[in-house]
């Protein structure tokens, strides 16, 4: 009966031909099987795909990565964290001061100024040149009123001030000349339109336009052996691009913050650029790492052809911008490896040009899989698909182990915390969080939560930064001092064991987002030791998106559990200072405290790294002592390789892949190499 | 009939207008917001996430959303929020991903499944028939990822096997033949997990099916005209115990989209199930919305082919005809 064969025939045939295909696959114990090239290939995993391979608008690690190998930027970090020249063979700093002349008349004031100089011995040194500058004007801007949306902005008319060339940055000028010429607070150089008076009061203008106003300049000289992978060369006119870019409003850029003080960029020559800021802003050093763009191929001219090759309709063409361009799925840098093709949710693949400027690339072929899940990428790993994996904190022992794999431990660039609501009454007296945080065993939740893959923090910055002193010491785990600070700030035990006050028991709300296990174990370890001196907290989790909206970003919680990634920059203007405790700002908790703010401003107007080093570990001994979070740990960064990676070394064999002291395992990517390559190269 | 079926189009294109705003409704109405921002870098700000907000015209009434969407869906204009890449090349390249996948698995649950539930029912209360009834009942009750996870830390974590992805990495310089087979390869572990459950739940049909029409007079009719055996099971009874899963072919167009998310996921496999996940995931409106309009579309259809189906295979059936 031909039925009843065809229904068992075709079943075992289709299994049969299904199970051989296994035959022809290359397996872990044969890598090469069907190509040769594999051993001159780095392939790496992402969780999530890139979004968009444009260093100016990405916000996501996986883009940030392929666009650091890309692109380069004018510096960029060493080993041990210090800014290096990269494009730029090197930079200057100087600076333009404005002074307003008293009574708004700069000509007579030059002998008065000149002579202030000169009796201060540090401003005599650096004061390279003082003249009369151009009458001018500018702008005021005042908070909108009550029902406008936009702020108001007033023109005013400036007088002529005194241009002041100093060769290097002083962020204390004022200070030193009001020893010489004694209160310079009132400016007399401003004008304000007659209708305007009632509003752009005395008060206001002194506050915005004061008499001495900083104008810091950067200058970089660029080397002349910088090509973009198209070949065409990189020149002054690319730096000038990447800021009009980064600034423009149609390309909605995250970097704008760090860019916006810049008040000029200008070419000096092809391979010179100098920037101008509006004001003290130390930080805008490091945001020079930004990788710079290729003006040829964004110009307004190349959007243009690009809109009308894509026949873009009349209507797109209006808001046609940086986001919008192909550029960003196949993006021209000019990096050691260029870009080769991107397949959605699948890989992205580089290629080492070979001809780069400073870095040589053994593994001249570089793929980036998205594999979303981590079981999928371990499992890659030991089957030859991958060369490098992030283990979760319990696998960390069992790689470390294995003879297959090498294992690196780096200090982690963030910390987990837990955040008080200190505009909560029961939260404003620092002993109160102080105990809270004496009450939890956090080395107990290194130990067992992260299985050891962890450290302390004690404070705001990353720990393999300079900013972080490692001499602050964290809160001691001691519940009978807990409750001892608890009384002290006006707790007593009731009937029922609970600590209160005026009748009030301190009771309180802990929550988290969901999904985070590492947290939501935090959560239940703070909940039981709280309950043990005496304090009543309930636990809640919310979804991320929800958890952010309805909770951190309006501030309505009592307390969370969180972490940040931190930069390498000594910044903290936008988690710490009292200014950024509005909606979905970043200083949640409403912490406020003026001398914190004051040293936060010291440290973006301070330019010399051993001050700002200073004043870092001044602002890490306050932030502790008032403990607005309870600062938990450090997350160790670990990386299993495979056993064929190797760190190429100058003067000596390759080895075992080194753990940069900077934390970031790509630190010296560029010299890594593959044992195989290795001996064809010997041999 | 032609008729019927132009009413019956056009209630469901009414139907459809409805279901996708709902879903629209629902997907804006739902808490959350695009993830275009990283929320865990302190480096942006609130001005940046209001001006991407605008742009976005995520401020819109929600009825206006939906005059946007239908306007961009037609003319092609609709974009991605996560990568401004239009949204009906994205989906169709998934689909493409997924077309095999769905077709294999398809065709192993529909090949498999009829042997085993005929077998089991003509050997009723046999060794075979209780062996294949636990067997489907544990695989209905053993979750797919479960399954999923120990096969492939059998394949790839013993004995070294690639099983994630669509192919061997680093295989583009090798032969056509080893690269067919690897994709051959690559497409048996998740095509045979996913037919899985459905062989379970088909051959169970077919069994309960089979028995049912073996009951029946024309099959004891058949036996006593003196016709073998063969010819009474596969001719007379099959035959008959075929007609439901007739309707049943419609049924699977829905599967096309998200028949598989939980397999694409752990085998890294860039399907339509996982650009969907995906983009519930970072909130990407355009795209779920979209993906959300096509499922619906497909039920529509399917529901629809089905009658015909069912039409035109049983003569008892007349489709608009009054009575």
């Amino acid at each position: 009966m031909m039925i009843r064969r065809l229904l068992i025939f075709v079943p075992i045939a289709c299994l049969l031909f299904l199970l051989q295909s296994c035959l022809w696959v290359p397996n872990y114990r044969d890598q090469d099987r069907g190509d040769t090239g594999r051993s001159l290939s780095f392939v790496e995993a992402s969780i999530g795909d890139a979004k968009l391979l444009n260093p100016i608008l990405n916000a996501d690690s996986a883009s940030s990565r392929i666009v650091g190998l890309v692109f380069d930027g004018l510096l960029e970090l060493d080993d041990k964290l210090e800014l290096v020249p990269r494009i730029a063979t090197g930079w200057s700093l100087s600076e333009t001061i404005w002074v307003a002349a008293p009574g708004a008349d700069a000509q007579a004031f030059v002998p008065t100024l000149r002579s202030a100089i000169d009796k201060d011995p540090v401003l005599r040194d650096r004061v390279t040149g003082v003249t009369v500058g151009e009458a001018s004007t500018a702008a005021i801007t005042l908070p909108p009123v009550e029902d406008e949306k936009s702020p108001r902005t007033f023109e005013v008319g400036l007088a002529p001030r005194l241009k002041v060339e100093l060769n290097q940055v002083t962020p204390d000028f004022e200070s030193r000349l009001a020893d010489q010429l004694g209160d310079i607070s009132v400016n007399d150089s401003v004008t304000p339109n007659s209708e305007d008076l009632e509003v752009v009061t005395a008060d206001v203008v002194s506050q915005q336009l004061p008499v001495v106003e900083h104008n810091p300049v950067l200058e970089f000289t660029l080397r002349d052996d910088v090509k973009f992978h198209d070949g065409h060369a990189l020149d002054s006119g690319d730096v000038v691009f990447t800021w009009q870019a980064i600034m423009d409003p149609r390309n909605l850029s995250p970097r704008t913050s760090d860019f916006e003080p810049i008040k000029n960029v200008e070419t000096l020559g092809p391979h010179g650029v100098r920037v101008t800021y509006k004001r003290l802003f130390s930080p805008a050093v490091l945001a020079w790492t930004m990788p710079l763009l290729p003006e040829h191929l964004l110009n307004d001219s190349a959007l243009k052809a690009e809109m009308d090759r894509r026949e873009i309709d009349a209507e797109a063409r209006e808001s046609f911008g940086l986001r919008q361009v192909e550029f960003n799925r196949s993006p021209v840098g000019t990096g050691p490896y260029r870009f080769v093709e991107w397949q959605s949710d699948e890989l992205i693949k580089l290629k080492a040009t070979g001809e780069h400027f400073a870095d040589q690339p053994d593994l001249i072929n570089y793929t980036y899989r998205i594999l979303p899940d981590s079981l999928t990428q371990e499992l890659e790993l030991t089957s030859g698909g991958i060369d490098i994996y992030t283990p979760q904190p319990y696998q960390v022992e069992r790689f470390k182990s294995d003879p297959r794999f090498q294992t690196l431990s780096l200090p982690g660039d963030g910390y987990s915390y837990i955040a008080y609501n200190i505009r909560l009454e029961k939260f404003k007296d620092p002993r109160v969080r102080r105990a809270l945080s004496m009450a939890i065993d956090t080395d107990s939740v290194i130990r067992y939560v992260l299985y050891g893959e962890g450290e302390r923090a004690t404070g705001p910055f990353a720990l393999s930064t300079r900013w972080h002193d490692p001499s602050v010491k964290p809160e001691p785990y001691d519940p009978a001092a807990a409750i001892a600070l608890l009384e002290e700030a006006g707790y007593e035990k009731n009937a029922d064991g609970f600590l209160t006050r005026d009748g009030q028991p301190l009771e309180f709300t802990l929550i988290t987002n969901q999904g985070n296990r590492v947290r939501e174990a935090i959560m239940s370890i703070a909940q039981d030791a709280w309950k043990k001196i005496g304090v009543k907290v309930t636990t809640q989790k919310f979804e991320w998106a929800v958890f952010l909206e309805d909770f951190v970003n309006p501030g309505k919680f009592d307390a969370l559990v969180l972490g940040w990634k931190l930069g390498s920059s000594p910044d903290l203007y936008q988690l710490w200072h009292s200014s950024q405790t509005g909606f979905g700002q970043l200083n949640f908790t409403g912490y406020s405290n003026p001398d914190v703010d004051a040293l936060i401003e010291e440290i973006r107007s301070e330019y010399d790294e051993e001050r700002q080093q200073q004043l870092t570990y001044r602002l890490h001994a306050l932030i502790a002592a008032d403990q607005p979070y309870t600062f938990l740990y450090a997350p160790q960064k670990n990386a299993v390789l495979a056993e064929q990676v190797r760190e190429r070394r100058e003067g000596e064999a390759a080895g075992a892949v080194r753990e940069s002291p900077s934390g970031q395992v790509y630190q010296n990517f560029s010299r890594w190499t593959k044992n195989a390559s290795l001996s064809a190269g010997e041999g | 009939m032609l008729g019927w079926a132009f009413k019956n189009l056009l209630s469901r294109l009414a139907l459809l207008v409805v279901i996708s705003f709902i879903s629209l409704a629902a997907v804006h109405l739902a808490p959350g917001e695009p993830s275009e921002v990283d929320p865990s870098n302190p480096r942006i700000k609130a001005e940046d996430v209001a001006k991407i907000r605008e742009a976005f015209h995520l401020d819109e009434p929600v009825y206006k959303q939906y005059f946007f969407w239908i306007r961009d869906l037609a003319t092609g204009e609709l974009r991605s929020f996560k990568d401004q890449q239009p949204v009906l090349p994205k989906i169709w390249d998934r689909f493409k991903n997924s077309l095999p996948l769905f077709l294999l698995a398809t065709l192993l649950v529909w090949t498999l499944s009829f042997p085993t539930g005929i077998h089991a029912a003509l050997r009723r209360g046999s060794r075979f028939d209780r062996a294949t009834t636990i067997g489907a009942y544990m695989m209905i009750s053993i979750p797919g990822f479960f399954l999923a996870y120990v096969l492939v830390i059998l394949i790839a974590g013993k004995l070294g096997y690639p099983v994630v992805g669509m192919s061997t990495f680093g295989l583009e310089n090798a032969g056509g033949m080893t690269r067919f087979m690897d994709r051959v390869w690559h497409l048996t572990v998740p095509a045979l997990l996913s037919a899985i459950g459905g062989v379970a739940v088909l051959s169970r049909y077919v069994r309960a099916e089979m028995i049912d029409v073996s009951g029946t007079d024309y099959v004891r009719t058949a036996r006593a005209k003196g016709l073998t055996e063969d010819v009474v099971i596969y001719r007379h009874a099959l035959r008959n115990a075929l007609l439901p899963f007739v309707t049943m072919f419609g049924l699977l167009l829905p599967g096309l989209i998200g028949g598989s998310v939980i397999f694409e996921q752990i085998f890294a496999w860039p399907g339509l199930g996982r650009l969907g996940f995906d983009a519930i995931l970072s909130r990407d409106f355009p795209v779920i919305i979209t993906i959300n309009f096509f499922a619906a579309v497909l039920t529509l259809a399917g529901t629809f082919i089905s009658d015909l189906l069912y039409a035109f295979a049983d003569p008892r059936i007349r489709l608009g005809g009054g009575s």
